[in-house]
């Protein structure tokens, strides 16, 4: 007995020395094993004692009270399931880009801070709302989030969550969409490999329907061989005369994944979307787990130093100071609302026990974080100038190889024209300047790695185009999906208005809500691409809001449904979270509205181009008056969608500290003699 | 050992890729609606999908 205690002391007295060595290093540098090492001991003890706290004391999960799967087992939507299985789903379902953009861009402040809210913030904020999430979904038969906000704090906070939800995923959707862009830009080898993937997935649908019927392994093993083909023929063409058909400017790429995400997302289920989305599940999982390996074989020596400069907002990948951003940025590796979603999915349904959640729930929240821990990783162990000047945008260091890199060997961070040139060429890219979103940064870093295992130098340009291809990959499932679900929320929506559009059958309003849904994204994405700043710059933050914004409306829910069953104290676990998140979210939003800074708030922003557009110029990297004025449009536009989330929030907070009150102040029991 | 491994093995690729799905549906029909016919391995397959892409399916 006192033997596991002192286990446990031990790994907590690793954990903490761990995290002093990263926190205490200043010029040398730190082996990436200290961050596995902190991030591990961290999730270890979260999962046994805090996940176990909420768990037993809390919600007092026991085998002994049925899940809605065992009571209900209709062989449909209520089936048990293996917990392996269980975790499986909802691991991949909440597992996606998030996690592998978010700290690649929050290493510009160095590595400590990226380290220290990933592995804090999900063992306190993100595992804890999955887990208060589907546990509360569970006992009320596998509700949806928004149900459950209406159920817990009224119709008007139901509806706000739903408005909430949808406007969150056109963000998400053009966000992630503009990833792809900025990373299949320019790259014949990138654009030809995913294009492939097209004709794959289609291959396997029609057999899955028609040749082997519910086959799903055979066919992915099919679909892997020609996965691997595509990444061969992508090497082949780019050395062809058909690289330049296949080098897409960014504005191209765009019309093609909107008129990709529009076509999938109407043609049946069973032809592209399943299929994608099976492939993209075993080459996302795979690639994780040899990414874990392939850092732990190498235990690389984290370049980029712990803190930067840029902690006081002057950075060139994103503007805005450590606090409040370095938080909304790496949102899914830490805390994400859209995990409350899916925990409120089909993954309460399925739970064959009751105490199987803290595993599900709590521990798929974990391993994400680790995911994200593992990017920071990739991230930090290149040269940081190399990192600069990969992901510093034209709008900050200009167009000209030689400029940017003395700009950024001025900031500190020494790097060579010469150098980028010849890691470009290494690599099999024409150039690596600007290639922002964090999706190329990755693959360097993985092919770091990579090569460093198997292959050597020689392989380095196979492993980065797999890394960008493994990406591009799923994100494109999620673009596809994505597109599919806010088709279904606003049919839902507008179903209340005119009820023919509700029919999910009826193609005119099948086709008609996919076109609007596509058109919302396509817009953000649109006005990302062609913005000189990047983009990323701009919509990164504000999906990153609204995120944690709808965290926060989940830990509203989770805390209520605490305070209707435990003891008061105990809605400790969730308001916690949900403090910081409204004191991060609320400071971030007011930033991005009300700055004086024209490189971090909107309005600012819009008001300096309208400046510049009066005095009869226009702004660096903008070519006509036009195109100005557009984006001092979308930087208005931008605010407001802020605003109402921030607003949004507010009025669900204030209904639920009012629910609270009601709850915690019981009428004292008259006593009858 | 080698056979259990294998064994092990097929059990957890019929897992993951749906195989096992189907069987638990045959073998639930079968004990709770047995004058029902359970669908066909396509129909089966199809509902399925049907049923995973409706609803918010997956995060960022």
């Amino acid at each position: 007995m006192w033997l596991r205690w002192l286990i446990w002391v031990a790994v907590a007295c690793l954990g903490a020395f761990a995290f002093a060595t990263l926190a205490m290093a200043r010029g040398e540098s730190v082996s990436a094993a200290w961050m596995l090492v902190a991030a591990a001991c961290t999730y270890l003890i979260g999962y046994r004692f805090y996940s176990r706290f909420i768990a037993e004391r809390i919600f007092k999960l026991s085998a002994d009270h049925p899940t809605p799967a065992e009571r209900i087992n209709d062989g449909h939507d209520f089936v048990p399931t293996h917990r392996g299985i269980v975790f499986g789903h909802h691991f991949a379902a909440i597992a996606g880009a998030g996690p592998l953009v978010g700290p690649i861009l929050a290493a510009q402040f160095g590595f400590l801070p990226g380290i220290l809210w990933i592995v804090i913030g999900a063992v306190i904020g993100g595992a804890v709302q999955d887990l208060v999430i589907l546990v509360a979904s569970m006992r009320k038969d596998g509700r949806s989030l928004g149900h459950l906000a209406k159920d817990e704090l009224g119709p008007i906070a139901g509806l706000v969550a739903h408005g909430a939800v949808l406007a969150i995923m056109i963000i998400l959707l053009a966000v992630l969409a503009l990833v792809v862009v900025k990373a299949l830009a320019h790259s014949p080898w990138g654009a030809f490999s995913i294009a492939m993937t097209i004709p794959v997935a289609l291959f396997m649908g029609l057999y899955l329907r028609f040749v082997r019927p519910g086959r799903v392994g055979e066919a992915s093993v099919l679909g892997l061989i020609g996965v691997a083909a595509s990444l061969w023929g992508g090497q082949a063409v780019a050395a062809s005369t058909w690289a330049t058909a296949w080098t897409l400017t960014p504005v191209a790429l765009t019309w093609w994944l909107i008129a990709y995400g529009f076509a999938a997302s109407i043609l049946p289920v069973w032809l592209l979307l399943a299929p994608r989305d099976y492939l993209s599940s075993f080459i996302k999982i795979g690639t994780v787990l040899a990414l874990a390996g392939g850092i732990l074989w190498v235990l690389p020596n984290l370049q980029m130093p712990a803190i930067t400069q840029f902690v006081d907002g002057t950075g060139p990948v994103f503007s805005g100071s450590l606090f409040p951003f370095v938080f909304i940025t790496i949102a899914c590796g830490a805390i994400s609302g859209f995990h409350a979603l899916v925990s409120s999915g089909t993954t309460p349904k399925i739970i064959a026990s009751e105490p199987d959640a803290r595993f599900i729930g709590y521990g798929a929240m974990l391993i994400e974080s680790g995911v994200a821990v593992m990017a920071l990783i990739a991230a930090c162990v290149l040269t940081p100038g190399v990192y600069f000047a990969i992901n510093a945008p034209p709008g900050v260091v200009g167009a000209d190889p030689i400029a940017a890199t003395a700009l950024i060997s001025g900031w500190g961070f020494p790097v060579q024209a010469t150098e980028m040139a010849q890691l470009a060429k290494q690599l099999g890219e024409d150039s690596l300047f600007a290639r922002t979103g964090g999706a190329p940064t990755l693959a360097v870093g993985m092919a770091h790695i990579f090569s460093q295992v198997v292959g050597g130098p020689g392989m380095m340009a196979f492993w980065y185009h797999f890394a960008i291809m493994f990406e591009a990959l799923f994100i494109l499932t999620t673009i596809d999906a994505g597109t599919r679900v806010g088709r279904f929320m606003l049919q839902d929506l507008l179903g209340h208005a005119w009820p023919k559009l509700g029919e999910t059958t009826w193609t005119p309003g099948v086709v008609l809500t996919s076109a609007l849904i596509t058109a919302g994204w396509g817009y953000f994405l649109y006005q990302g691409v062609v913005d000189p700043l990047g983009g990323i710059n701009s919509l990164w933050p504000l999906f990153g809001i609204a995120n944690q914004l709808l965290a926060a409306i989940a830990l509203c829910v989770g805390t209520t449904v605490i305070l209707r069953q435990a003891k008061p104290l105990y809605a400790g676990v969730t308001l916690l979270p949900l403090a910081w998140l409204l004191a991060v979210t609320m400071s971030a939003g007011w930033e991005k509205l009300f700055s004086a800074s024209p490189k971090i708030g909107f309005l600012a922003h819009a008001a300096l181009i309208d400046g510049i557009l009066a005095a009869g110029g226009v702004p660096a990297g903008v070519e006509t008056a036009a195109d100005a004025a557009r984006l001092a449009f979308n930087d208005r536009l931008d605010a407001g969608l802020t605003a109402i989330f921030l607003v949004s929030v507010l009025i669900i907070v204030a209904i639920s500290v009012a629910k609270w009150l009601t709850l915690t102040r019981r009428p004292v029991p008259v006593t009858q003699s | 050992m080698t056979g259990r491994l294998l064994t092990g093995l097929q059990a957890f690729w019929g897992l993951l890729n749906g195989d096992a799905d189907y069987h638990r549906y045959v073998a639930h029909m079968q004990a709770h609606h047995p004058q029902v016919q359970p669908q066909s391995r396509q129909a089966h397959y199809l509902r399925k999908l049907d049923q995973r892409y409706t609803g918010v399916n997956r995060c960022c």
